[in-house]
């Protein structure tokens, strides 16, 4: 672990060369003074590709999130983020390599109180993001933004195509087992089969906390791919003609506020109650619900507006700067790739098998694609879906029932990570 | 091979052989899916949905284009009251998602703020 006692120190190696002046400065003299150069020259071949590499990534992220491709609002910050803080490498007091932007390994509380006062990201990281506050925020949030009236209308069918499209949360534990992880580590990575940022940073906090940045960013990369990626395997699994049905028409059912806002106390006290270790997660999503139900204008502006954005855009920005080449090089990574990939493809290909046993259940009258707005990366997975059926039938609308899927699918969702968070720690 | 990959679990010989299993397992979960999906839709007992967008295509392409003009024009003189020339006729736009998403969005916020009286 490095040390440094002040900033004064810390920006005294630079210069310590000066007083040989301009003209006799040579090749390391240089390299002291332009130190992101000179540490990059200094590292050892795997560091010196992976910092090039994360900065080339870091480029590669704003310019897909610029296009639409990734999404915009955790790329841009994200991608700034990575390429800055491996590019802004210096050799530091005690003569080791780090950034002044954020130390996330920092154990000893006197050290972290020296860094408290010189990475500038420190406060935000120990603050916000270290004990899960950030992934609250954004679960208010996305709680104000939930209209829990479409999960009422048609309960079952949204809660069941929920449980399927947690195929990928459920499967990938084993196979994580099977391929080294600690059960932990496994639990962790089996998270991104839920497609929700909040869920995973929440559960690697919780459960795995050497391995939260890697699985961190693994899992905010991989949830773009739910944009780009399931619409393709919408048209592999569910042939044209399926996927052109219609929503059977039935009589709307009018759900009131009331009810939506009993639907939400009830259900946070109950799941507090069955799950007191992810107790702050349900809190902070039915918080948002309830707020909303509430009728509480002023708290659902903040909420949506400035809480939501103000943490999304520390979020990207703390995951980008985490990822320095030093930090989030582990030989586990290359495993972490592989299963977050296979989480997501699992929940999809659930999701979608749920949406086959519907449609034969409803007497073939159900549109299958639905079933895979089931994974909860609400609203995405719902306008993929909606996107898939109008590319083929225009005038379709599935949304609603989509909708009502994806918003069971984070209930499911946080409820899994209760179930982990609270599980995993007892098992042996 | 770099020290990183070296070390990797997925290296090891056992394990290689868990991941080399999942994935044939995935591979065979996904055709079965598809299969089912291929036999499904060759036995869907109706063929051409009523209310899907290609039959409403289909049911408009069936009737001769001048008629729908001759009641396009009839409604325009109808509705306004003189004599009109009608320069273009085209075929409504499908929603895009976006709007759909707004739509919804509106209505929802329509809803909340009709189920309470304000403070």
């Amino acid at each position: 672990m490095r040390r440094r006692d002040d900033l004064g120190r810390l920006l005294d190696r630079p210069f310590r060369n000066h007083s040989k002046g301009a003209q006799e400065v040579n090749l390391p003299d240089f390299l002291d003074l332009f130190q992101g150069i000179g540490t990059l020259v200094k590292s050892s071949p795997l560091i010196l590709i992976s910092r090039i590499g994360f900065m080339l990534l870091g480029l590669l992220l704003i310019y897909l999130g610029k296009k639409g491709v990734l999404e915009p609002l955790l790329m841009i910050p994200m991608g700034l983020g990575m390429s800055s803080v491996n590019a802004a490498v210096l050799v530091l007091a005690n003569g080791e390599q780090g950034t002044l932007f954020v130390d996330p390994l920092v154990t000893d509380h006197t050290e972290l109180l020296n860094l408290l006062q010189i990475d500038f990201l420190q406060p935000v990281y120990n603050l916000l993001f270290s004990n899960g506050l950030i992934a609250c925020f954004v679960f208010m949030g996305i709680g104000v933004l939930l209209d829990v009236g479409y999960v009422l209308a048609r309960p079952l069918l949204s809660m069941f195509l929920a449980i399927c499209a947690e195929l990928g949360t459920v499967a990938t534990f084993p196979i994580a087992v099977g391929l080294g992880l600690n059960f932990n580590d496994a639990a962790s990575i089996a998270m991104i089969g839920c497609a929700d940022g909040p869920m995973v940073l929440y559960t690697s906090l919780m459960l795995s906390r050497d391995l939260f940045v890697p699985i961190g960013v693994v899992a905010y990369l991989y949830l773009g791919l739910t944009y780009g990626g399931y619409p393709y395997l919408i048209k592999f699994l569910v042939p044209e003609k399926l996927r052109a049905l219609p929503v059977v028409e039935k009589k709307t059912l009018v759900i009131t506020s009331s009810e939506k806002l009993a639907f939400a106390v009830v259900g946070c006290t109950v799941l507090c109650l069955l799950f007191p270790v992810a107790a702050p997660l349900f809190f902070s999503l039915f918080l948002g619900v309830a707020v909303r139900e509430a009728g509480l204008h002023y708290f659902v502006d903040f909420i949506g507006g400035p809480l939501l954005y103000g943490a999304t855009l520390f979020l990207g920005l703390t995951l980008g700067v985490l990822c320095e080449a030093s930090t989030i090089l582990d030989p586990k990574v290359l495993t972490l790739l592989v299963l977050g990939i296979l989480a997501l493809l699992l929940s999809g290909i659930g999701g979608i098998a749920g949406g086959y046993v519907m449609y034969l259940v409803s007497g073939r009258k159900f549109n299958p694609a639905i079933g895979i707005a089931g994974v909860s990366c609400v609203p995405t997975t719902a306008k993929v879906v909606q996107k898939s059926v109008s590319a083929v039938a225009p005038n379709v609308v599935v949304l609603p029932v989509a909708l009502g899927a994806c918003i069971s699918g984070v209930i499911t969702s946080a409820i899994l990570t209760g179930i982990y968070v609270t599980v995993i720690p007892h098992l042996k | 091979m770099t020290p990183l990959f070296a070390q990797a679990s997925l290296t090891d010989p056992s394990h290689l052989g868990v991941l080399i299993g999942t994935i044939i397992g995935v591979a065979a979960l996904m055709l079965g899916i598809r299969v089912l999906g291929l036999v499904l839709a060759a036995t869907h007992p109706d063929p051409a949905p009523a209310t899907s967008g290609r039959s409403k295509a289909a049911t408009t392409q069936s009737i001769p284009e001048h008629h729908v003009l001759a009641v396009i024009a009839a409604a325009t003189h109808e509705t306004l009251g003189k004599p009109h020339r009608i320069l273009s006729v085209s075929p409504v736009a499908p929603p895009s998602v976006e709007s759909l998403m707004l739509q919804w969005s509106m209505e929802g916020r329509r809803a909340i703020y009709s189920s309470h009286r304000l403070r």
